[in-house]
C-alpha cells in the first residue's frame, strides 16, 4: 500500500457511501480512502474532545478500526460523514468517562500540537487560538464545520444541541478568532 | 478577514497535523482480519463441544447427588432486559439449567438458539455472551441512549455480588466493541414470592419487575402492568425524572407519527418502517420517530405523555394512497438556486456583494435541494422544495449585522423601525399581543394561572420575535412568536423539575437569601472581593421551579457567570469564560 501522504478534499455524500459499503465488504482501498477523505474531521473531533494531540491522534486510529469493523451496520441515510463522526464521538466519550476527565486543560496543555508538522506559522497559530480561546462547545463547533463539511444543523444533531446554540456558539467562537487573528 | 479566511486556516492547520497512521491502520486491520476468523472458528468449535460436554453430563447423569445438586439444582436466575427480555436458571456450577424468553422479543432474540434449548449446560459468562451478541444485532442497542439491565437473584450475596460483576465486565466487554455506548443497569437481588408473581402476572423478568417497581415508587397513581410494557430505557429515563406521568409507548408515537404524517405502515407498501427513540429525560421528553415513506426519511417528535406532535411534517401523502410520489425532482438545480436568490434578494436588499462558493444539492430523503452560497462574508443556507420551489427554511450567521434590539418592547400595534435604515422594517403587534398569543397556544384563557411570566424582544434568524416563558401550575413554558403576526413559531413545555411546595413562585419565597448574599457568595467562590471586579450585575429569576439568582462579573479578561438558589444561597452553576 502506497504511503498515506496524500491529503484529499472531503468527499460527496454519495461517494463515502461507497467506500463504505467496500470497506464493508473488506476492501482495504476503499478503507484506505476512506481514511484520506475523513481523517481531518475524524481528528479534529477527538482533538476538540480531549485536547490532548496523542490521545487525538490514538482515538483516530480506534475510530478507523471500528469503522472496519462495523461498516456494515451503515444504514445508508445520506449522511454517512455523520455516521463515521457519531462513531468517533462515541469512542472520545468512553474513553473519557473511563480515563473520568474532561477536557478543560490549561493554555500551556493546549500547547501539544506536534511540532514535526508541515504547518504553517499562521496556520499554528489559528488552530492554537481554537484551540486555547475557545470553550469546549465551541472549539467542537468551530472544528467540526471547517473539516468536516458538516451543515451547523447536522453539527447540532451529532451534538445532541438545539440549532439555535450551535449558530450562536458559532458565531461567538468566530469573532474571538477574528479578534485574535486580526490583533496579531 | 473573513469567516470562510479562518475556516480555511483551520482545515488547513488540521489536515497538517492530522495523524498520517495509514500504514499503521491498514497493518492492523490485516491482523483483525486473521483474527475475525479465527474467532468464528473457535466459536464453532465451543459450540460442538458444548454439545458433546451435555451429551456426556447425560451419560455421567447418575453419579450421585452431589454432583446433581452442583449442576441442575437452580441457585441463581439471572435476566437480561432491553425490551427482550430474557431469563437464565443457573446451578451452583455457574451452568445454564434453563433458558427462555418472556416475552415475544425474547423469544424471538433466542429463536436462532433453538429457543433457548441451545444453552442449556453451556457456562453463564457463554450464555450471557450469546444472548447479549444477538439483541446487539438485533439492533435493539443501536441508539446512544439505550441501556440493558442485568439482574442477578440469589440468596447467597457473595456469590450474586460476584456474578452481578463478572456479568456486567462481560455485556461491557461485548457492548465496547460494538458501535454504540448504551448504558449497562445491574442490579442483585435476593428471591421475592411477591415480585415474582408481579413479574409473571406481565410476562417480564424478577429483574425488570424490580424496576418497574423503583418507578411505582416514585408515582403511586402509575400502573404496574402498562409500565412492564415499556422498555428499560424508557424505565431508566422515568426514574431521572421523577416519573411525572404515563409514557404513551414506542408504539402509540409511532402510531401518532403515522396518523400526523397521513400514512399508515399496515396499509401501504410506501411505508417501509418506522424507527422510535424515546427521550424521556430531554428536556421536553418526547418520542424520536423516523419514519421512511416512499424512499425518503421524516423524523417526528411526539410528547412522551401526551402524544402531541411537536415537530415534523404533516400530510406527507400526496395524491391517492398508495400512488407513488415522483421519483425525482420537478426543479432543476438552477431553478433551485434562483427560488433561494430570489427569496434572499426579497430578505436582504442591503446586502449586495457577489454570491460565492455556490452549491445546490438535492437530499433525496428530505425531497428538498440545500442550497448554500456566501454573500458579503456570511453563509446563508436554504432548503427548497423540489416540487414547488418553495423556500421552506433560511439558515444565516448574517445575524452578528444586525442591529441590537432595544431592550423596552414598542409599543402595541406601533410598527417599528429598526435602528439603522439599512434593515428591512418589519412590523409589531406588541408584547401584550405577543403573550395573549403564547398563552392561547398554552390553551389558557388568560394569566390568571400564571404565577411568573418573562417576555422577550428580539431579532432570530433575521425576523423580530418574542421570546415568552412562563411557569402556570408545575409546567414551564417556552413560546416564540413571530412579532409581525402573532404566530406562534415554538413551543415547549416542561414540568418543573423543583416544586416549592405548590408556591407562588414570582410573590417571593420564605427562605430567600436576597441579592446582596447571592453576590458575595459567587465573589467569595471566585476568590474576589466587589472592588476588584467590573460589570458586576445580580439578576433574580424563576427557573425550573425555584427562585434563582444569575450573577455576573468581570475580572481580569474573564467573565464569571453564577447560578445560585435563592432558598439556600447554593452556588447550582459557575462558568468562567474569556471575555469577548
Amino acid at each position: 500500500m502506497e504511503s498515506e501522504e496524500i491529503i484529499a478534499s472531503p468527499a460527496p455524500a454519495a461517494e463515502l457511501e461507497r467506500l463504505l459499503k467496500e470497506t464493508a465488504g473488506g476492501g482495504m482501498d476503499a478503507l484506505a480512502e476512506l481514511y484520506r477523505r475523513t481523517r481531518g474531521a475524524v481528528y479534529a473531533l477527538a482533538l476538540s474532545m480531549t485536547g490532548d494531540a496523542y490521545m487525538a491522534e490514538e482515538l483516530c486510529h480506534d475510530a478507523y478500526l471500528r469503522i472496519w469493523d462495523y461498516a456494515g451496520s451503515y444504514r445508508a441515510k445520506g449522511s454517512p460523514m455523520a455516521w463515521i463522526l457519531a462513531v468517533t464521538r462515541n469512542l472520545c466519550l468512553m474513553e473519557l468517562r473511563k480515563a473520568k476527565r474532561t477536557a478543560h486543560l490549561t493554555d500551556e496543555e493546549w500547547n501539544a500540537i506536534p511540532a514535526d508538522t508541515d504547518v504553517s506559522a499562521e496556520d499554528r497559530a489559528a488552530l492554537q487560538t481554537a484551540l486555547s480561546r475557545l470553550n469546549a462547545g465551541e472549539r467542537q463547533i468551530v472544528l467540526l464545520h471547517a473539516s468536516s463539511g458538516l451543515r451547523h444543523r447536522e453539527i447540532a444533531k451529532l451534538l445532541g444541541l438545539p440549532l439555535g446554540t450551535v449558530l450562536s456558539k458559532y458565531r461567538r467562537a468566530m469573532t474571538k478568532l477574528r479578534e485574535t487573528m486580526e490583533g496579531e | 478577514m473573513t469567516d470562510r479566511d479562518i475556516e480555511q486556516r483551520l482545515r488547513s492547520a488540521i489536515d497538517n497535523t492530522a495523524p498520517m497512521g495509514l500504514d499503521r491502520l491498514l497493518s492492523d486491520v490485516d491482523i483483525r482480519k486473521g483474527e475475525k476468523t479465527m474467532t468464528n472458528e473457535k466459536r464453532t468449535r465451543r459450540w460442538i463441544g458444548l454439545a458433546a460436554a451435555c451429551l456426556a453430563l447425560v451419560l455421567l447423569a447418575g453419579f450421585g447427588g452431589f454432583y446433581y445438586g452442583h449442576n441442575y439444582t437452580v441457585a441463581t436466575t439471572v435476566s437480561l432486559d432491553v425490551n427482550p427480555s430474557v431469563q437464565m436458571e443457573v446451578s451452583r456450577a455457574e451452568k445454564v439449567i434453563s433458558c427462555a424468553g418472556l416475552n415475544d422479543e425474547g423469544r424471538e432474540i433466542l429463536a436462532s438458539m433453538n429457543g433457548g434449548a441451545d444453552l442449556k449446560g453451556a457456562k453463564l459468562n457463554v450464555a450471557v455472551n450469546a444472548v447479549v451478541e444477538a439483541i446487539v444485532n438485533a439492533g435493539y442497542l443501536d441508539s446512544l441512549s439505550s441501556a440493558i439491565l442485568i439482574s442477578v437473584e440469589d440468596n447467597d450475596l457473595a456469590r450474586g455480588e460476584r456474578l452481578q460483576a463478572q456479568l456486567v465486565a462481560e455485556v461491557d466487554g461485548i457492548l465496547q466493541t460494538a458501535a454504540n455506548s448504551a448504558g449497562v443497569l445491574s442490579q442483585y437481588m435476593t428471591a421475592d414470592k411477591d415480585l415474582q408473581a408481579q413479574a409473571q402476572s406481565s410476562s417480564i423478568s424478577n429483574g425488570k419487575a424490580a424496576l418497574v417497581n423503583q418507578v411505582v415508587a416514585l408515582n403511586l397513581s402509575l400502573d404496574f402492568a402498562k409500565l412492564a410494557e415499556l422498555s428499560v430505557e424508557e424505565l431508566r429515563d422515568l426514574i431521572r425524572i421523577g416519573a411525572p406521568a404515563m409514557p404513551i409507548g414506542k408504539d402509540a408515537a409511532a402510531l401518532a407519527a403515522e396518523e400526523y404524517a397521513g400514512v399508515n405502515v399496515l396499509d401501504s407498501y410506501l411505508a417501509q418502517y418506522t424507527e422510535v427513540d424515546p427521550e424521556l429525560d430531554d428536556l421536553t421528553p418526547h418520542y424520536d420517530v423516523e419514519l421512511n415513506y416512499n424512499g425518503r426519511e421524516y423524523d417526528y417528535e411526539i410528547d412522551a405523555f401526551t402524544g402531541e406532535v411537536l415537530r415534523g411534517l404533516s400530510r406527507i401523502v400526496v395524491g391517492n394512497p398508495g400512488e407513488p410520489l415522483p421519483e425525482g425532482p420537478a426543479l432543476t438545480a438552477d431553478e433551485a438556486f434562483n427560488a433561494a436568490a430570489a427569496y434572499f434578494a426579497a430578505n436582504h436588499p442591503e446586502l449586495t456583494g457577489n454570491f460565492l462558493n455556490i452549491k445546490t444539492e438535492y437530499d433525496r430523503d428530505d425531497g428538498h435541494y440545500d442550497v448554500e452560497f456566501w454573500c458579503s462574508g456570511c453563509e446563508f443556507d436554504y432548503d427548497v422544495d423540489g416540487q414547488t420551489g418553495a423556500v421552506l427554511r433560511e439558515e444565516t450567521d448574517y445575524l452578528c449585522t444586525l442591529p441590537t434590539v432595544p431592550d423596552t418592547p414598542a409599543p402595541e400595534t406601533t410598527p417599528t423601525t429598526p435602528t439603522t435604515p439599512s434593515t428591512p422594517a418589519q412590523t409589531d403587534i406588541g408584547a401584550d399581543a405577543a403573550k395573549a398569543a403564547a398563552l392561547a397556544r398554552a390553551g389558557l384563557a388568560d394569566d390568571s394561572s400564571v404565577t411568573w411570566l418573562k417576555c422577550q424582544r428580539e431579532y432570530d434568524d433575521g425576523r423580530l420575535e418574542y421570546e415568552i416563558e412562563f411557569y402556570a401550575g408545575t409546567t414551564e413554558y417556552d413560546v416564540t412568536v413571530l412579532a409581525a403576526d402573532g404566530t406562534v413559531l415554538k413551543y415547549e413545555t416542561e414540568r418543573a423539575k423543583y416544586s416549592s411546595g405548590g408556591g407562588n413562585a414570582g410573590s417571593g419565597q420564605s427562605g430567600d437569601v436576597g441579592a446582596d448574599a447571592a453576590r458575595t457568595a459567587a465573589l467569595a467562590h471566585a476568590g474576589l472581593t466587589e472592588s476588584q471586579v467590573t460589570r458586576l450585575k445580580c439578576e433574580r429569576d424563576y427557573d425550573d421551579g425555584r427562585i434563582e439568582y444569575e450573577v455576573s462579573f468581570k475580572y481580569n479578561g474573564y467573565e464569571y457567570e453564577y447560578k445560585l438558589d435563592a432558598a439556600t444561597g447554593s452556588i447550582l452553576e459557575h462558568e468562567r469564560d474569556w471575555d469577548d
